[in-house]
């Protein structure tokens, strides 16, 4: 270097002062942005948040109100419609999974028909007091909702189930004795008229105890990137 | 350079200069964080989400009780527009609402979808409902709540949606 050249002699004391500078920068301008991400994160968990209490509030109303046991078939396109009430409303992702516990079985050679309850093949109906009153078109030659009809009482915390009703009518040539489950549970292996002997028939109950209820509905809701997610079930009736 | 002995002044050095430069990125640092624009633009936004969901939310939680069963708010609305009382429907959530929030947080209720709303014109005061629309229409920034609910007598899902916004009353 000669006399007449002049310049900045970056000597190593400088260069330590100026790495600071550049981490500080660099740190301030990453808690910026993890703050941002940080309350738009909050504002999606919120959302979820409240979502899934208010879909859980909603099915407990529509179980109080007999939305789900008016008499109608095909109680499950409620939920549906629900859901898509969530998803316009929320723009979240909601999955629903409804799990009720009473269905019915027959097999005639290789035709096997299952009718589980909130589909098209029953009718769940409110009676009196804590009675509900589930109507299967067990056999589907005739839609008739009235092949075998079963009776679910809540006594306490139990659920007494009674075969409230068997008249295949019309379907009596397709007539083969029908099983009935609760949740993985046979009941009422082979329902057949009441001169079939030792086979369960109208009259007959099952009981069964503890905290046990109709109807299990789980939901998980989650907005679409996957960032928050909330998960919950209603046990319902 | 050369430094004569009659010559007065302060030597800044490199270090110094740098030792500066590094101070000041640091105030500046601290002075953007602390701010008040960074510091809405972060919280601001999530207070005013918080109070539409928390709003709403207490229209479930408050009601009254007639010693067999306990009745909301948004069930005292739903059976005044079940029997055709669209306008005291309309003043119970206008007076709750604005019992629940602050007065410079403005609101607007709508029950139902656009095209067939059960209920709407649920702004902070009753009347001059324009100029709510007006205002409603022209904020920058507004935060909205949503639950469904269910409308007798044919029980169909509806949405009810809370919007609040910052601004200043009638």
């Amino acid at each position: 270097m000669k006399r007449d050249q002049r310049g900045f002699v970056l000597s190593g004391t400088a260069l330590l002062l100026v790495l600071p500078a550049m981490l500080l920068t660099a740190s301030c301008l990453k808690i910026v942005g993890m703050g941002g991400e940080a309350v738009s994160l909050q504002v999606t968990a919120d959302k979820v948040y409240y979502t899934g209490r208010d879909l859980a509030r909603v099915l407990e109303n529509m179980w109080a109100s007999n939305i789900l046991a008016d008499n109608r078939h095909t109680a499950n396109a409620r939920f549906d419609n629900l859901v898509d009430n969530y998803n316009v409303a929320t723009g979240l992702l909601v999955n629903f999974t409804e799990n009720w516990k009473l269905w019915t079985y027959y097999v005639q050679g290789d035709d096997v028909e299952y009718v589980y309850a909130g589909t098209y093949y029953c009718k769940v109906a409110r009676g009196v007091g804590d009675n509900w009153f589930y109507y299967m078109d067990s056999y589907h030659w005739m839609a008739d909702w009235n092949d075998i009809t079963l009776r679910v009482q809540k006594i306490g915390d139990n659920l007494l189930i009674t075969i409230y009703d068997f008249d295949p009518g019309a379907d009596i040539w397709v007539v083969q004795p029908i099983d009935v489950y609760w949740g993985s549970t046979l009941i009422f292996d082979d329902v057949r008229s009441p001169t079939r002997g030792i086979h369960p028939t109208v009259g007959d109950s099952y009981q069964e105890n503890g905290n046990i209820t109709q109807l299990t509905a789980s939901f998980n809701i989650q907005d679409p990137r996957g960032a928050a997610r909330y998960s919950g079930s209603e046990n319902l009736g | 350079m050369s430094f004569r002995e009659n010559k007065k002044g302060f030597i800044f050095s490199l270090d110094a200069t740098l030792g500066i430069l590094v101070m000041m990125l640091v105030i500046a640092g601290v002075a953007r964080a602390g701010g008040s624009e960074l510091t809405y633009g972060q919280h601001g936004y999530l207070r005013l989400e918080r109070y539409a969901n928390d709003a709403l939310e207490l229209l479930y939680l408050t009601g009254n009780t007639d010693n067999i069963k306990f009745h909301s708010t948004i069930d005292n609305i739903e059976n005044l527009l079940y029997i055709g009382q669209q306008a005291l429907a309309e003043n119970l959530a206008e007076n709750q609402l604005r019992k629940i929030l602050p007065n410079d947080i403005q609101f607007r209720l709508r029950i139902g979808p656009e095209n067939n709303l059960r209920l709407d014109n649920v702004f902070p005061s009753a009347g001059n409902h324009p100029w709510w629309r007006s205002a409603f229409d022209n904020v920058k920034e507004i935060a909205a709540a949503s639950r469904v609910s269910i409308f007798r007598p044919d029980n169909r899902f509806d949405i009810i949606t809370l919007y609040v916004w910052r601004g200043s009353a009638i």
